[in-house]
């Protein structure tokens, strides 16, 4: 994993969306997951986001 | 910076890739101020979005590489080496927790300590760090102290156009 600046190029580009769309279901999933069964984690979630919003002072 | 900020820009880009808008003015911020301010990330802070990526939402060991590459990609922060040994980090934590009782985790100490030894101004939301650790470092900033400063400086930036 390099953490050196540099340009994406097209097919990386593509390969990043591809991951990100992949990560995202998953993530809805979860969250989707916690809010049925885990109601406790799903509102802290979302508590800590608001925190964070709140702490920058928006 | 602390990880939460960080943690924000992948937050942010996962409710897009699902076509959901909720208000994320934190990590727009991140990305916008970023054109301006240089921002730092270490291995320390890899380390822990990583955790978190991988722990709490289980993704793909690739996909995550691939989002954090995005994120350097699109943030732009600089990477700083951690050239210090542990002991030399913890000597100092040490220090530091016999004289001040902290009461969380010493991560955010670590991030304090590396932005120390590098004379970076560190960024955290952790109140506790933020309000007793000054007398070890002097650059210990909120972040409504980062919002202000950099709203401060876009507005001498406007004023000079």
């Amino acid at each position: 994993m390099s953490d050196e600046k540099r340009m994406l190029s097209e097919k990386e580009r593509v390969e990043i969306e591809k991951a990100w769309e992949r990560m995202a279901n998953k993530f809805w999933k979860k969250l989707e997951y916690w809010k049925r069964y885990n109601p406790k984690k799903y509102r802290k979630f979302w508590r800590d986001y608001r925190k964070l919003e709140k702490a920058f002072g928006f | 910076m602390d990880t939460n900020i960080i943690f924000s820009y992948f937050l942010k880009k996962l409710f897009e890739k699902k076509g959901k808008q909720i208000e994320a003015r934190v990590a727009n911020f991140l990305i916008i101020s970023s054109k301006n301010v240089k921002y730092v990330v270490s291995i320390l802070t890899k380390a822990e979005i990583i955790r978190k990526l991988r722990s709490e939402f289980s993704f793909e060991k690739e996909d995550i590489e691939k989002a954090w590459n995005d994120f350097i990609s699109e943030v732009s922060p600089d990477y700083t080496q951690v050239s210090q040994s542990v002991e030399e980090i913890y000597r100092e934590i040490i220090s530091i927790v016999l004289d001040i009782p902290i009461k969380k985790r010493v991560t955010n100490l670590e991030h304090l300590i590396v932005a120390k030894k590098n004379n970076l101004i560190f960024v955290t939301g952790d109140r506790e760090i933020a309000e007793k650790c000054r007398k070890f470092y002097e650059k210990i900033w909120s972040y409504n102290k980062l919002r202000g400063f950099y709203e401060r400086r876009n507005d001498l930036k406007l004023q000079k156009k």
